[in-house]
């Protein structure tokens, strides 16, 4: 058994998950530090007093490149397109996102301003042939003048580079040669699939952020390795598996949303190790709940993400994101209806009830007047909150005749509504019953809601994992390593789409790419996928399969099956097109940790009100450590840990299984 | 039902509103044609057992009207007492509430066991409609000459659709018709999304609570409504804005729009507007209103209200018959977004009296399209179109926005790299911004684009339509007009300028360049900030000719 250790950098803390070699696990939690944001890892690590000399796996989740993307603080970079399309990232898409009356409507701001972006002859056509010779001594102008304007890093996004990477190669090559300290991004490796803003804006936030988190990551480990660490430092993606250090700054745009990935890495470990099989995830935060599902405990990927208004084209954890989170506040809209969220008041001001100048109605002085929190018992009993402040603030609604308690009662049913839509969305709209699948409750606030969300949904089971409040952390630790590929190759499927020598030359390039990644020639897995669509349509489904060979047949009959599912018809006259081909290298995780085991006995309750559904009831508060295995706790309960706390609801069991999980079940 | 929990109904009234964004978004994921896929020029709904609205996905502001109108057409001239699970309304006729032929409206009913629950609708704009000519028909000077006219007709899909009748007479008719097939058939998918979605929620609800949150979610969208409407001053305002002419005319054509507002409700008369128009020009009256309806709701301060019939209650419509925004049954109205434009124009030129500060100059604000089409020598064409156009009008504190789609519309422009590897005979060469499109003043107008297309085959036919090409568009405050819109076809060594509206032969060679104009400015120039004058020279988006025109800036 050895030591590892993971890091992940949020908002508001920094987590720490350290598994020693007998099993047995540390956490720990400090303040981030966004001024110099890895003193956060090294306060953490130094307040738990790891050995880092002795430690075999470091891995570390960063909010590094997401913060270096939405503040616009990134490195100065240009970009090279070709000749008549400078222009293919400030028109977009040409669409309204998000309010489409908005007459007033800004698009989000370009990572490049115009005056960095330059234009070079030549042209590939959507076959990858030559229409126009690449004119290196024109392009070498473009560059001269980007360097001119000091950039320190250049994007290349030429047209049908996808198709054929020859110019995009050729200009990388100009520019490593001539002028080496430059980084370059070129399309074709960023992102070699079609469609050039999602390209081109893939490629253009790569240069923006990946010099930053190249320079942060080495400093990291230069820190580490100062400490006494000798293994490779692990780096969380949103697809849900650690990449090694080295691939980070030219890999940065793989970064973005990590956290919530990882989140989900957690659940399905914690979900495995109870024996489920089908979860549905449920991560509610200060300011927002991520929701993903995880059919067979293999959670559903998208392959774009949507960061403040940009598109990028990275495999990433499918996830719906709603504003309702502990510090969402509650309002009347202009029709009289209550709403709750997107607003937050975040960790400052915060609560009202936290008392650090809050005056708003949140989510978390909902719960505390309902009584779901204990004002003396929040975190660890380390923190009083302040009733009389959140029955102010819940009091400040226009809601007439409505007494405090009917008002909290109002804003928990609303924040459960929205985050049952979520569920919704994960789940039967993408042609999925919920109904069969388990919730896995994390986060600080999701055990409070899982099993009145579940309740809306029809979900019978809630997990409560050990430790609740550390999911992203702990995803660190039992994470696999992952890389994505994706080429695109636009052909009418047919038996040679995935014969053998199509899989043999997908198998060569996840082999090179293994190596690249310090994954060596074997000791790692291949999944091999293909997006399929009816010739005809612009969207595309992915379906997977373990890397031998498979026919037209089989791989339309999956491809119509999904389809089906999605979106409720499938048309077996059509011809069916291959796009892209995608793999993934894939290295298990073979941790075995062993969180604490429950304690032997059962733990006493402690009487209180609370009110759920409307109803004020009698329920039993129980101390989270003191719950013995095998115990039955029946709802109306409240079970009260550090840093979470789960509502039993009436009607509701929680067992407490011999993994020290909880498991709550609907009666009937 | 005595007591309803009002947190209920809100948290209801939000899942109808989900259900409809779903069907929306289905709906451009599984269609085949670009006009649906990238253009998104669709829309769905929820409607109530009366035809309102409830909830619509939001992706077209144009559609905002039409589908209760048409819903309301469909009980005029159906008996709909005998409807089953298994029936569908189809149309497509702009006299019965529909926009133009290429929309095809489809409407199913949500039962639960046997109670009628509700509608679910689809629009979908379909590539082709049959018609005097592939793509727009620009002689055509009645309604059937445009196209396949589909009344509201109600049939059972089992027996009718599936190789049925009413699928096979309609296909006949249609010269892409796989594509419209593959669109109609995500139209039935999306639809099915909304009858699952409602039914499951009155599984779960009961079916008196959902009709409930029905109630509840317009009654819901006129408070918030009213509530805006009661923000702006009370007073009677008219304002004017013309197209260049029809495309059988030469004469400007002027919608004129009288806004009063008294407390919270508005009226807008439209009489005084220019008589319809001999060709495609005209807009039927479902587009005026959503144009109407919008150019309201665009200038509110709480413009997130989500869509439904409750939203019109406040609002009061004043059409008069005959005129270019309500012609009498038959008129072609194809083109009919540059009218529909117009009238959000006025409106918009009425309502800037009242409020300045609410109110952007005069965007682009044209629906410019282009169809290119090659018939295949089997009856049937191959088709594409390209639906564009140009920048936004500058405000109070606000540049316009730079190409970007108009307000009544959010069409998404069909990446090149999808283009050429779908339509092999169309290469683009060049798609930018032009640099001094946009109108000068304190706030600058967002920028027009060029996009140009060079064909790479023979027997591609040119069809278009556009405005602005004559009258520019009109700033605001002391801000200066923006650039005109042009069209041209390159063969060989000669530039062959053409008007917006046009049917062309094309050659092998041929290159033809759209310029897509800017947008207003607002304010006096001389009020610019130098600092942001200088700024958008080193981007480009301004010569420093463009500059030193307008803005006294000195030469460094």
């Amino acid at each position: 058994m050895l030591n590892k250790v993971g890091v992940e950098i949020g908002g508001t803390f920094t987590d720490l998950v350290w598994a020693k070699p007998d099993g047995t696990v540390v956490t720990g939690k400090v303040p981030s530090t966004p001024e110099a944001i890895d003193q956060a890892v090294i306060d953490a690590l130094t307040k738990a007093e790891v050995p880092l000399a002795e430690i075999a796996q470091f891995s570390h989740g960063s909010t590094i490149a997401t913060n270096a993307l939405l503040t616009r603080r990134g490195t100065k970079a240009g970009l090279l397109t070709t000749e008549g399309f400078r222009d293919v990232i400030e028109i977009g898409t040409h669409d309204r996102v998000g309010s489409i009356y908005n007459i007033f409507y800004r698009k989000p701001a370009s990572p490049i301003p115009r005056r960095l972006i330059g234009e070079v002859s030549e042209r590939m056509d959507a076959a990858g042939r030559v229409l126009k010779p690449l004119d290196l001594d024109h392009a070498w102008a473009g560059v001269e003048r980007l360097l001119g304007e000091g950039v320190d890093a250049i994007a290349i996004s030429l047209l049908h580079a996808y198709a054929n990477p020859a110019h995009e190669q050729a200009l990388a090559a100009l520019i490593a040669e001539r002028a080496p300290g430059i980084a370059v991004y070129a399309s074709h490796v960023v992102s070699p699939e079609f469609r050039e803003y999602q390209r081109s804006m893939t490629t253009v936030v790569s240069a923006f952020v990946g010099p930053v988190v190249g320079r942060y990551v080495e400093s990291l480990a230069n820190r580490l390795a100062a400490g006494g660490y000798t293994g490779v430092l692990g780096i969380m993606q949103s697809n849900g598996g650690m990449m090694p250090a080295s691939a980070a700054g030219a890999n940065a745009a793989r970064m973005l949303l990590s956290g919530p990935a990882a989140g989900v890495r957690a659940a399905i470990w914690f979900a495995r190790r109870n024996g489920l099989k089908d979860i549905i995830t449920l991560d509610m935060g200060g300011t927002s709940t991520d929701v993903a599902i995880a059919p067979d405990l293999t959670p559903r990927m998208a392959s774009e993400l949507m960061v403040d208004g940009l598109p990028v084209r990275t495999p990433a954890v499918d996830m719906e994101t709603v504003g309702a989170g502990g510090g969402s506040i509650a309002a009347i809209d202009g029709g009289g209806f209550l709403a709750v969220g997107p607003a937050s008041a975040g960790a400052l001001p915060g609560p009202a009830c936290y008392d650090r100048g809050g005056d708003r109605p949140t989510v978390t002085d909902a719960q505390v007047i309902a009584g779901l929190l204990r004002p003396s018992r929040f975190f660890g009993g380390q923190m009083a909150l302040r009733t009389d402040l959140a029955e102010a603030a819940l009091n400040s609604l226009d809601l007439p005749g409505m007494t405090t308690a009917a008002r909290a009662d109002a804003v928990l049913r609303t924040v459960n509504g929205n985050m049952a839509a979520a569920v919704r969305l994960v789940s039967t709209a993408r042609g999925i019953d919920p109904r069969g699948f388990a919730l896995v409750a994390y986060g600080g606030g999701g055990p409070v809601h899982g099993a009145l969300v579940a309740d809306e949904v029809g979900i019978r089971q809630v997990l409560v994992p050990w430790s609740p409040g550390i999911g992203s952390a702990f995803g660190l630790l039992v994470a696999d390593v992952v890389v994505d590929l994706v080429r695109t190759n636009l052909h009418r499927l047919d038996d040679r789409t995935m014969d053998e020598a199509a899989v043999a030359t997908l198998l060569a390039e996840c082999r090179q790419t293994a190596i690249a990644n310090g994954l060596g020639e074997s000791g790692y897995d291949v999944q091999l996928g293909l997006d399929l669509r009816y010739a005809g349509q612009a969207f595309e489904l992915t379906i997977w399969s373990d890397g031998s060979p498979v026919d037209a047949a089989t791989l339309r009959g999956r491809f119509e099956a999904e389809h089906r599912a999605r979106y409720g018809y499938a048309r077996p006259q059509l011809a069916v097109e291959a796009v892209n081909y995608r793999a993934r290298v894939l290295r298990r995780n073979d941790a075995v940790i062993t969180p604490p085991r429950p304690p032997e006995g059962e733990a006493k309750p402690e009487f209180g009100e609370i009110s759920l559904a409307g109803r004020r009831v009698k329920a039993g508060f129980y101390a989270r450590d003191a719950i013995g295995a095998g115990q039955v706790i029946a709802g109306p309960a409240v079970v009260e840990e550090a840093t979470a706390t789960t509502i039993v609801p009436d009607g509701w069991t929680c067992l407490c299984l011999d993994s020290g999980d909880l498991l709550l079940e609907r009666l009937s | 039902m005595s007591e309803i929990d009002p947190t209920r109904l809100a948290i209801l009234a939000r899942g109808l509103k989900a259900a409809a964004e779903e069907m929306g978004l289905n709906l451009i994921r599984s269609a085949f044609s670009t006009v649906v896929r990238e253009a998104r020029d669709c829309s769905a709904a929820i409607l109530d057992i009366k035809g309102q609205v409830i909830a619509q996905g939001d992706v077209i502001p144009m559609q905002t009207a039409a589908m209760s109108r048409s819903f309301a057409a469909c009980m005029a001239q159906l008996d709909l007492s005998k409807v089953t699970p298994d029936s569908a309304i189809l149309l497509n006729d702009p006299y019965s509430g529909g926009q133009h032929l290429n929309d095809i409206i489809l409407f199913q009913p949500i039962f639960l066991d046997a109670k009628l629950l509700g509608w679910t609708g689809n629009t979908a704009h379909h590539l082709d409609i049959g018609g005097g000519t592939a793509g727009i028909n620009p002689a055509a000077v009645e309604l059937v000459q445009e196209g396949l006219i589909i009344p509201p007709i109600l049939f059972e899909v089992s027996r009718d659709w599936h190789g049925g009748a009413v699928e096979r007479l309609i296909f006949a008719n249609i010269r892409t018709a796989e594509i419209g097939l593959g669109d109609i058939n995500a139209q039935f998918a999306a639809n099915h999304i909304g009858i699952e979605r409602v039914q499951d929620m009155a599984r779960r609800e009961g079916p008196e609570m959902v009709a409930a949150a029905m109630a509840a979610s317009l009654d819901y969208s006129e408070r918030r409504t009213r509530a805006a409407i009661a923000a702006l001053p009370d007073g009677c305002w008219t304002g004017k804005a013309w197209f260049d002419h029809d495309i059988l005319g030469t004469e400007p054509v002027c919608v004129v729009a009288t806004v009063t507002i008294q407390g919270d409700a508005l009226t807008v008369d439209f009489t005084g507007t220019t008589p319809q128009v001999r060709g495609m020009f005209n807009a039927p009256i479902a587009s005026a209103t959503s144009a109407t309806l919008t150019a309201v709701r665009s200038i509110l301060a709480d413009n997130d209200i989500p869509a439904n019939d409750g939203c019109n209650r406040p609002i009061t419509l004043v059409f008069p018959e005959g005129s270019v925004i309500n012609p009498r049954k038959g008129a072609p109205v194809r083109a009919r977004m540059v009218a529909a434009l117009r009238t959000l124009d006025a409106v918009h030129a009425a309502l800037a009296q009242a409020a300045p500060d609410a109110v952007p100059a005069q965007g682009f604000n044209t629906t410019t399209a282009l169809y290119f089409s090659q018939p295949r020598g089997d009856g049937t064409s191959r088709m594409y179109c390209d639906v564009l156009s140009g920048g936004f009008g500058a405000g109070k504190n606000y540049d316009g926005a730079h190409a970007l789609d108009h307000i009544l519309s959010s069409c998404r422009i069909t990446p090149v790299e999808s283009l050429e590897q779908v339509e092999t005979y169309l290469r683009i060469r060049r798609f930018a911004m032009l640099p001094d499109s946009g109108g000068a003043g304190a706030f600058q107008g967002g920028l027009g684009y060029v996009r140009e297309y060079e064909v790479v085959e023979s027997g591609v036919l040119l069809t278009t339509y556009s405005d602005h090409f004559e009258l520019p568009p009109k700033g605001a405050g002391g801000g200066r007009d923006a650039a005109l819109g042009r069209l041209s076809i390159q063969r060989g060594n000669e530039i062959l300028p053409q008007p917006a509206a046009t049917i062309q032969t094309l050659q092998k060679g041929d290159v033809v360049s759209i310029f897509l104009g800017g947008g207003a400015g607002w304010g006096r120039p001389e009020d610019r900030d130098p600092g942001r004058v200088k700024s958008d020279i080193a981007d480009g988006i301004i010569t420093p000719d463009f500059a030193s025109r307008f803005y006294d800036v000195e030469p460094s």
